[in-house]
């Protein structure tokens, strides 16, 4: 019997498997196994292309069949063979794990279904805060720009960097983490608006010189002197003076 | 603040407020009972009910917020540029339901319930904002462990986690032996 879904209509080899109990209306608690397996291995052999990446998977589980197909066909009822009914129990645990791991899976799969469910019921309620209040929003998420992000954003100016570096002399300027806060600072109170997160390693010719200015960065992020924010994934990240340190070094110099 | 003042003053709150307003939140603003404030948002829910609005106050993500009703979103669609109409595919439903039901998990643990690699779906629903990083487990690697955002109560309706209906459990196992 042919099918004609493709691979990717499923989301893995359990779905596969859920798919081909379901369709022939078996009880999940007694699978016939060689039935399923065969079942499940003629599905296999329909797909044309073989994508080695999600197929692994799927060639995993059939493996996983044939070995509990294989151990199910061999104990002998004739024989009073311990060893025999040792490999027949194990062969039942497997099948029993498979059970196991098959109902839990459904669970989360029948739950998904339920969240797509509300998915499409939600995707027809519209509130305010998606359009009118962008500025907000905006606000909310900007703050939160994961390390990991800012650490590949540094990765990649570093190779640029290094490519420099290898067709430049450079004269090795060293200056201190503290200097380069200073720096940062000048910059962003002078500029008066957000600066690209990119733009603070411009002169930065070297490795050591892009390290000290991402550190100085991270720092003034401690001390709540700028935000890091980002509107989306795919939008340039900016940095910010924090409000409120801003005013507060505004008022420190009306002070003085 | 008699009670009509009250219900003028939560409905222009609702209005304005870009995300859903908690209790508490809106207690701070008003400076009244968190009981009273209840009431009267009841009350309001149950008038835009009665008179069959296009608009009503919902109770999602821990607070109230003024949401249209789903029969008028085909014009609403018309009107916006960019239609809310992507939807999570059935793998990133899975690792969400998974997440949700289970948090804090690690990704590992998410791959042996769905039994193949889970990075893409996880990568689209940090992307989403629907999940986040909560923490680190205390094994070996010291893995990340994933739970749910106030967003991903926001983007299915649901007023808390414990709003999530219970799983459907598995009965015990009584394995019936191979023909």
């Amino acid at each position: 019997m042919k099918y004609q879904i493709r691979l990717e209509s499923f989301t893995g080899p359990l779905d596969l498997l859920i798919h081909l109990i379901e369709k022939e209306e078996i009880d999940v608690y007694d699978i016939p196994v060689a039935k399923i397996t065969e079942e499940y291995i003629s599905y296999l052999q329909t797909i044309e292309e073989l994508d080695l990446d999600n197929m692994s998977e799927f060639l995993l589980m059939a493996i996983n069949l044939l070995q509990i197909k294989a151990a199910l066909l061999l104990p002998d009822p004739v024989s009073e063979n311990s060893e025999t009914e040792e490999k027949s129990g194990q062969a039942q645990d497997m099948k029993q794990e498979l059970v196991e791991r098959l109902l839990e899976y459904r669970k989360f799969k029948k739950a998904a279904q339920t969240f797509s469910q509300w998915e499409s019921l939600q995707k027809k309620v519209y509130h305010r805060s998606q359009e009118e209040s962008i500025e907000e929003e905006r606000e909310l998420e900007l703050s939160e720009v994961s390390l990991e992000k800012l650490l590949s954003r540094l990765q990649k100016i570093l190779q640029k960097v290094v490519k420099e570096e290898l067709t430049q002399v450079v004269v090795l300027e060293e200056f201190t983490i503290e200097q380069r806060m200073e720096g940062i600072m000048d910059l962003l109170k002078s500029n008066k608006g957000p600066i690209k997160f990119d733009d603070f390693f411009l002169q930065d010719k070297n490795k050591l010189a892009v390290i000290t200015s991402f550190l100085a960065l991270l720092e003034l992020v401690r001390l709540k002197k700028i935000k890091i924010r980002q509107d989306s994934s795919f939008t340039p990240i900016y940095v910010t003076t924090w409000r409120r340190g801003w005013e507060e070094g505004l008022e420190g110099k009306s002070d003085g | 603040m008699d009670e009509k003042e009250l219900e003028k003053a939560l409905e222009a709150l609702l209005f304005v407020g870009a995300k859903p307003l908690s209790l508490k939140e809106l207690t701070e603003i008003l400076g009244l009972e968190p009981k009273r404030i209840r009431a009267s948002l009841e009350k309001i829910r149950d008038d835009y009910l009665l008179r069959d609005q296009g608009i009503k106050i919902a109770e999602v993500a821990g607070g109230y917020q003024m949401v249209t009703v789903p029969e008028v979103a085909p014009y609403i669609e018309k009107m916006k540029k960019n239609p809310q109409t992507a939807t999570l595919s059935a793998a990133s439903l899975e690792t969400l339901a998974i997440i949700a039901y289970k948090q804090p998990l690690t990704r590992a643990e998410i791959e042996n319930i769905r039994g193949v690699k889970v990075e893409k779906s996880l990568n689209t629903l940090l992307e989403k904002g629907l999940i986040k990083e909560v923490g680190r487990k205390d094994t070996i690697g010291k893995p990340i462990l994933y739970g749910t955002t106030a967003f991903f109560l926001q983007y299915f309706g649901l007023k808390d986690l414990q709003d999530l209906p219970p799983l459907e459990e598995g009965q015990s196992l009584e394995l019936e032996p191979e023909v």
